[in-house]
Order: C-alpha cells, then sequence, then structure tokens
C-alpha cells in the first residue's frame, strides 16, 4: 500500500512501463513523505478507457491525508502520465481510494498511520 | 443477507501452481471460519498479473496481493487476528516470506467500491462487455483448473 494500477487500451513498452513506475512512485513519496517500499505499482492492458482517456490511475492509498495532499498527488500522476506517454493532460485520469492502513498488512505487520513510518520500519527492522 | 465475500488474489504469473492455489483456498475458507463465521463460504478469485508488470519500490515485483473482505464494522480486535492468520498461513502454504505478500480486510462496502472504480474506467457499454468476459474467463478456468481465475490485461 499504495497500490496503483495503471490501465492504458495500448500495451507500454518496458520503457515507457519502467518511466511510470520510477515517476508515480518519486511523486507518492515526494508529497505524502512515504517510504519508497511501500509503493506497489501494476499495469493493465486492453482496456478501453472512459472519455476517450488514454491513460487511467487508480490508487489505493492510506486513509488520514488531507484533501491537499490528495490533489496534488492526482496532478503529479496526470503530469507524469502526459509526460510519458506523450499525451494531453485531459486524457489522463486518477481515482484514489482511502483505505484505512489498519485493514493492511504488509511487510508482517498491520500498516502504520501515515506520518508514523520511521517508527514502523524501525519497529520492523529490530 | 448472509455474508458471501469474494476474495481478490492478485499473484505474478507462474509464481502460484493449481496444487498451492487449492491448498491457499482453504487456508482463506479456514480463516475466515476461524475468526469471523463458521458458516461464511469465501469465493476465491485468482488475477494472473504478467510477469513484467508488477513494480514494489520501482523494482519488479512478485509480491501478491490479497483483498479479503470482512462484514461492515468489523472491530479490529477481530480483524487484526484474521489479517496475522491468514499471513502466517498464506506463508507456511506458498513457501514464501512475509514480504511477499500483502493483505487488505476491508469492509465489505469498501471492497465493492473498489471493484466499482476498477470497473467505472471504462465506458457504460464497455463494462458489459467486460463483466462478460471476465465472467467467461471465471467459468472456463473453473472448469479447467478448479479455481476461478482471470487476468489484469482485458
Amino acid at each position: 500500500m499504495p497500490l496503483y494500477t495503471i490501465s492504458t487500451q495500448r500495451p507500454l513498452s518496458s520503457v515507457e512501463q519502467q518511466m511510470l513506475v520510477s515517476e508515480i512512485t518519486e511523486v507518492h513519496c515526494t508529497v505524502t513523505g512515504a517510504p519508497a517500499q511501500f509503493v506497489q505499482v501494476v499495469f493493465s492492458q486492453g482496456v478501453y478507457l472512459r472519455s476517450k482517456n488514454i491513460v487511467h490511475v487508480l490508487g489505493s492509498i492510506r486513509s488520514g491525508r488531507s484533501d491537499k495532499i490528495k490533489s496534488t498527488l492526482a496532478n503529479g500522476f496526470i503530469e507524469t502520465a502526459s509526460k510519458v506517454l506523450g499525451c494531453p493532460t485531459s486524457r489522463c485520469e486518477v481515482d484514489l481510494i482511502d483505505v484505512p492502513a489498519s485493514w493492511v498488512i504488509e511487510g508482517g505487520a498491520v500498516m502504520p498511520e501515515p506520518g508514523e513510518e520511521q517508527e514502523w520500519l524501525a519497529l520492523q527492522s529490530s | 443477507m448472509r455474508f458471501k465475500p469474494i476474495v481478490l488474489c492478485s499473484f505474478v504469473e507462474g509464481s502460484l501452481g493449481s496444487p498451492k492455489k487449492q491448498m491457499l483456498e482453504q487456508v482463506i475458507r479456514r480463516a475466515y471460519q476461524d475468526h469471523l463465521d463458521q458458516s461464511v463460504s469465501p469465493r476465491v478469485v485468482w488475477l494472473e498479473i504478467p510477469v513484467n508488470q508488477a513494480f514494489l519500490e520501482g523494482k519488479p515485483s512478485s509480491v501478491a496481493t490479497l483483498m479479503a473482505p470482512v462484514p461492515d464494522g468489523t472491530m479490529n480486535r477481530l480483524r487484526h487476528p484474521f489479517l496475522y492468520k491468514l499471513l502466517e498461513q498464506w506463508c507456511i502454504t506458498a513457501e514464501t516470506n512475509k514480504n511477499e505478500v500483502v493483505i487488505t480486510a476491508p469492509d465489505q462496502s469498501l471492497s465493492k467500491e473498489f471493484l466499482s472504480a476498477n470497473r467505472k474506467r471504462m465506458p457504460p457499454l464497455r463494462q458489459i462487455g467486460y463483466i462478460a468476459k471476465t465472467l467467461m474467463r471465471l467459468v472456463t478456468s473453473r472448469c479447467a483448473s478448479g479455481h476461478f481465475k482471470t487476468q489484469i490485461n482485458l
């Protein structure tokens, strides 16, 4: 968690995929302060998207983040996808779903609340 | 209304054979029955991800992801033992370690919201085709292998 599913109709090249993964991971970590080791990205191809979109990002993120942070995340992903795939930002769409951290187990333990990652990581490595 | 969870298990192609899937389905069923409700019989759907389409920390990944819904309003004192039991049994059965699986036990309504958002990526008419294609894949795989399986690519 987060888990981002990137959907497109056409298959993406491995270079495009890697660029998207790197950029989305970076945007998520920069905006939320979460460590990169939490960020999962999967690709779904052959998807006819609504509103003639070129790319859709569905993200499950931990609850507790402000609307401002979520909006910054979504805008960051849209700009990234537009840049990597060379399509207008109006053809890139993002949906984010909040999932309480206490409903997720990762790395062998219930996930920390946003902002409590360092203590959690220290506990996991001790 | 009776609680009938659909457990979505995403896994990277080739990482789980049929015998392991069968054992994992039993593990999941037992976790529901031991921790939530004796009468629950979850349906497990396997979502296959091609090997080059899953990433963690910016690198290719083989981490499995489970979404095992629980009744709305389930307290964490029930949810957490359920999560830990699933994790422990998954690791033993799949012969993997705790870093190779992420398990979510959302309220059922949130699980439905996620599946709905996934469907609504597509325009309404395409959603009908998507549902039909997914059902066809599930039925075909169930007949061929005994498991409900579909793919992330459409």
